[in-house]
């Protein structure tokens, strides 16, 4: 197989993941898919740069990153009012987020700063080490570690605000988190 | 031994999973399959130019 091939298909192994990256950042689903195209042809450019057989999903996702922070400086506080952007993503898709106990958690995770929402999702959902998601987003490890915690705690506040106005646990929920525990 | 599910953590962790599952599976829509055959045909191309 030719180098060429082989980037290919390594980008498109970490296309699905990519995809979830950019969704759980923007929480759109046009915007997101915008945004992977925009990586898909940067990576596309810069191939002589990837040297082959590193992380290439790292690679993916610290442009997809950049390229989002680019956007987002030429586009002003568009992206980051997070509360105009939810309403108009749930009018837009209410389909998109299943359960309504999963809409609570999107909503709660737009209601992060933009630094700590990227930490905890590139550490709790991506697979990325402390480590890793520190070189993506360009700074300290102490740093990731801060943030990811700070966004646990903003989560828990939010999602527990959430919670005493609601019914408390819900039949979705409950076998979500019953299952983190046997894994 | 922490008490199940009421340990916000874990909660937390299992709903981020979740959401994220559910783009990730998915999978890849058919317009990017199709950009990258674009972005490598126009490669081809170009590399055929080059040595004529």
């Amino acid at each position: 197989m030719s180098e060429n091939q082989e980037f290919k298909r390594e980008m498109l192994a970490a296309l699905p993941s990519l995809r979830a990256f950019a969704m759980s950042l923007i929480g759109r689903h046009d915007r997101a898919d915008d945004l992977v195209q925009d990586t898909i042809m940067k990576a596309w450019a810069k191939q002589d740069h990837f040297e082959m057989g590193t992380n290439m999903k790292a690679w993916l996702f610290t442009i997809l990153r950049n390229e989002l922070y680019s956007q987002m400086r030429k586009r002003g506080r568009e992206i980051q009012d997070s509360d105009g952007h939810f309403t108009e993503t749930l009018a837009h898709h209410p389909e998109q987020y299943g359960s309504l106990d999963l809409q609570d958690f999107r909503r709660a995770l737009d209601q992060l700063p933009p630094d700590q929402r990227e930490a905890i999702i590139l550490v709790g959902a991506s697979g990325f080490s402390y480590e890793e998601a520190a070189t993506i987003c360009g700074c300290a490890l102490g740093t990731i570690k801060s943030r990811v915690n700070r966004a646990r705690q903003r989560l828990q506040e939010i999602l527990q605000i959430q919670g005493e106005n609601d019914y408390g646990p819900d039949e979705t929920s409950a076998p979500i988190t019953s299952r983190a525990f046997v894994s | 031994m922490r008490p199940k599910s009421d340990d916000p953590n874990a909660q937390i962790a299992a709903k981020l999973k979740a959401l994220y599952l559910s783009v990730q599976e998915e999978g890849i829509p058919a317009r990017f399959l199709d950009l990258l055959e674009k972005l490598e045909a126009v490669e081809k191309r170009s590399m055929l130019d080059g040595k004529e």
